[in-house]
């Protein structure tokens, strides 16, 4: 008798409840998730036209060994690195140091806090175009402000120098609250007993931090950084609204690189390629941090 | 029994005692049972509502979005049975989400106000109602609008050009090409006149940032932008995209004499230009010209707030000219044609209503004087020669543009036309902030234009 014929109905019944509860959401992972993740492997491995169907082929690793001739994909390619690892770690130097600060009895501790997470809850796209304004180089805010005060100015938005770290600048704006409150959470989560030790051990505030709280927050410090430099490599509507990846492609990250080269050139095999770069560079990271964070445990 | 947690004390909602699996089950059932409810009932609703809703998607601001709520109230006058649902979005952002839709096959839009740039591919792809069938319905107005919409221009909207009989997969309502625009009242104070050529180009650009301030500009957006103003300056030096446009031909003609002219008028014109403009789409452009940052602006596509005193204080004082020439033997004037028209996507589901409104948008003043005054009055630029003719006195810049339209050039008519004008506007944008070379650009365009010809068959015997 088989496994299934031999449970009593009742238990049969709570499968098949089971089942029909759980189906919509394994459809709907099915549909918008898994099938396709695994067409856009399949468009990467092919000659892939929006507007020439007809012309649909196989064309093997071509798609990313053309990534390599790119000049426009290997400037993005830099462009995303330089701009993760940038913002991440001023994000994380800056977060550390409010956190640090916020960690102390003091009056209106929950106001502040509540206050600090206010840019984190605003819309990308909303901010993004707010800072579009403020740093625009010839009518924007900040371009009047220094001139009314007779500072040099520069183009900002619009100058090869100056539009990476402007969008860095609004990605820290956004999110370096996000990594105060995080580093903060780990630094309360600390024992009283174990600072209390290295007090009555004659350390200074100083040395306390860095030997006894920093060590023992080290995962919660990595773990932020993973996330922030995931969600920075994947970053997209931050660089679209600002500089829409201009000028030139000084500030065209590989996300957005991906979306021109997919449906302005309507070429969906290698948009599909690069966004499968992209992919590998993300595990490629996770693998070093969930390395680090193993050793570290 | 064992595990199991009951509610209700001794009696649960059906008197006997309710287990949370119970609960849980009945509760699952019941969400299900409500969506089920809910997508029924208003499929009653719907069927049970007179009107028909369409939603006709169009660029923001000017020329596109305006004119239309502008006629919608006369619209809604006329067919009180149908609901327009305008969704506007801004014109850098628009149109390669139009692209998206269509190979996504949407039908979320009744009409789209779209590019005549992407006709090509829309036809190539089917997605594209043939509007024949409607317009021989109703052969007054079929009459009417081909004698009284320029051929080239309908011809943007058509799958070959009507001397080859050729379907109309759109009208336009708006037609457009590049013009040489300049605020008079600037240029009177500098002692300087539109240019004939682009020597005089460069020669009013440099006068004109004397002061320190730069005030020309155009869009030089990477992509579609970019490629659009160096494929005019290689038309007006007498170059093209290719030898010639039929079987045995399409040979690639970047990298020629023509092309190095071109980019050498480009890179010389660079310096004086106002900083937005090197990341500038149409949005930009208008922004700055109606604000006054610009105060010339040598090939710019038509913007019908310059001349609108709601939009601007210069609206007395902007002018326009046809685009300068090249000043070698074969230069000529060369602007590109522009022009966005109204599609009907075949995925619609309301065709009939969708079609009343392309033609009233496209009547002038056919049914009705009210509509082409609407249409001109609310930031329109119309395609109908009748109201160029009409509305110059509300619009000067008309003139210009009825000078303008017969030697305007035409986007490419095959489905590759975006990605090729991508790949130039890729290297000219790499070249004007200095990340190429001049002349390694024009290798790069002329090889990627090359391999896309190469892969869509146009070489092959």
């Amino acid at each position: 008798m088989s496994a299934a014929a031999s449970l009593p109905q009742w238990q049969r019944r709570e499968k098949l409840v089971a089942l029909l509860l759980l189906g919509p959401a394994v459809l709907y992972l099915l549909a918008l998730s898994i099938y396709p993740t695994i067409y856009s492997l399949w468009i990467a491995f092919h000659n892939y036209s929006l507007y020439r169907r007809d012309l649909v082929s196989f064309s093997g690793f071509d798609n990313f060994t053309d990534l390599l001739d790119s000049d426009v994909f290997k400037q993005s390619f830099a462009v995303t690195l330089i701009f993760a690892f940038s913002a991440v770690a001023i994000e994380l130097a800056l977060g550390f140091a409010i956190a640090v600060l916020l960690d102390r009895k003091m009056r209106a501790a929950n106001v502040l806090r509540t206050l600090l997470i206010i840019p984190v809850l605003i819309s990308p796209v909303a901010m993004g175009l707010t800072f579009r304004y403020i740093f625009a180089p010839t009518y924007g805010l900040l371009t009047y402000l220094m001139k009314s005060v007779h500072l040099p100015t520069a183009d900002w938005t619009v100058s090869v120098t100056w539009a990476l770290p402007v969008v860095i600048f609004a990605d820290v704006w956004q999110w370096t609250p996000f990594v105060a409150l995080i580093v903060l959470s780990g630094m309360q989560s600390v024992s009283t007993e174990v600072t209390e030790a290295a007090e009555l051990d004659g350390l200074t505030e100083w040395q306390k931090l860095w030997r006894i709280v920093v060590p023992l927050i080290r995962p919660v410090l990595l773990v932020v950084v993973l996330i922030r430099l995931i969600d920075s490599i994947r970053m997209f509507d931050l660089v679209y609204v600002m500089t829409r990846g201009g000028p030139g492609s000084t500030t065209e990250v590989l996300s957005l690189f991906s979306y021109v080269t997919g449906f302005a050139s309507g070429d969906m095999g290698s948009a599909s390629a690069i966004a499968w770069v992209t992919v590998i560079l993300v595990n490629i990271l996770v693998a070093i941090f969930l390395r680090f964070l193993s050793k570290t445990s | 029994m064992v595990g199991r947690k009951s509610f209700g004390g001794s009696g649960g909602l059906f008197g006997a005692p309710l287990s949370r699996r119970s609960a849980l089950k009945r509760m699952g059932a019941g969400g299900l049972g409500a969506l089920a409810a809910s997508t029924g009932l208003s499929g009653v609703a719907r069927a049970a509502d007179a009107p028909t809703t369409i939603v006709s998607w169009a660029s923001a601001g000017q020329r596109w979005e305006f004119p239309e709520k502008g006629v919608l109230p006369l619209f809604k006058k006329k067919f009180p049975n149908i609901d327009v649902q305008i969704f506007a979005e801004p014109i850098g952002d628009m149109l390669a989400k139009t692209a998206v839709a269509m190979a996504s096959k949407s039908d979320r839009y009744d009409v789209i106000f779209d590019d005549y740039n992407y006709s090509p591919q829309f036809i190539a792809e089917g997605a594209l109602e043939n509007l024949e069938p409607y317009l021989d319905k109703d052969p007054e107005f079929k009459k009417d609008i081909l004698a009284d919409i320029p051929e080239n221009v309908l011809d943007l909207y058509r799958d070959k050009p009507a001397a080859q009989g050729g379907k109309l997969y759109g009208l336009p309502p708006d037609s457009n090409c590049q013009m040489q625009y300049y605020r008079a009242d600037v240029f009177e104070k500098a002692g300087l006149k539109p240019a004939e050529t682009w020597e005089d180009v460069i020669e009013n650009a440099k006068e004109l940032s004397k002061g320190g301030v730069k005030v020309t500009g155009t869009t030089m957006r990477r992509g579609f932008w970019a490629g659009a103003a160096f494929i005019t300056l290689l038309r007006c030096h007498g170059g093209d995209w290719f030898d010639k446009m039929e079987p045995g031909g399409w040979k690639v003609q970047l990298d020629t004499d023509e092309g190095h002219k071109a980019m050498d008028v480009l890179m010389r014109l660079v310096p004086y230009m106002e900083p937005t403009a090197l990341n500038a789409s149409d949005d930009e452009a208008n922004t700055a010209m109606l604000n006054g940052t610009w105060t010339y602006a040598p090939f710019e596509w038509g913007g019908s707030t310059m001349n609108d005193p709601q939009y601007t204080k210069f609206a007395d004082v902007w002018k326009v000219a046809v685009v300068a020439k090249g000043a070698n033997d074969k230069g000529h004037h060369a602007p590109h044609m522009g022009g966005l028209g109204l599609i009907m996507p075949v995925y619609s589901h309301n065709k009939d209503a969708a079609w009343e409104w392309i033609k009233f948008c496209t009547s002038g003043d056919k049914q009705d004087p009210a509509i082409g005054k609407a249409w001109v009055e609310n930031a329109g630029q119309p395609a109908r020669i009748s109201l160029l003719k009409k509305y110059t006195s509300i619009r000067p810049y008309f003139a210009g543009m009825m000078e303008s339209l017969p030697v305007a050039m035409r986007f490419l008519p095959i489905p590759e036309s975006n990605a090729l004008y991508e790949i130039v506007g890729t290297e000219i944008a790499a070249v004007v902030i200095g990340q190429t070379q001049p002349d390694q650009a024009l290798k790069n365009m002329q090889k990627q234009a090359t391999r896309l010809m190469t892969k869509g068959g146009y070489y092959k015997s």
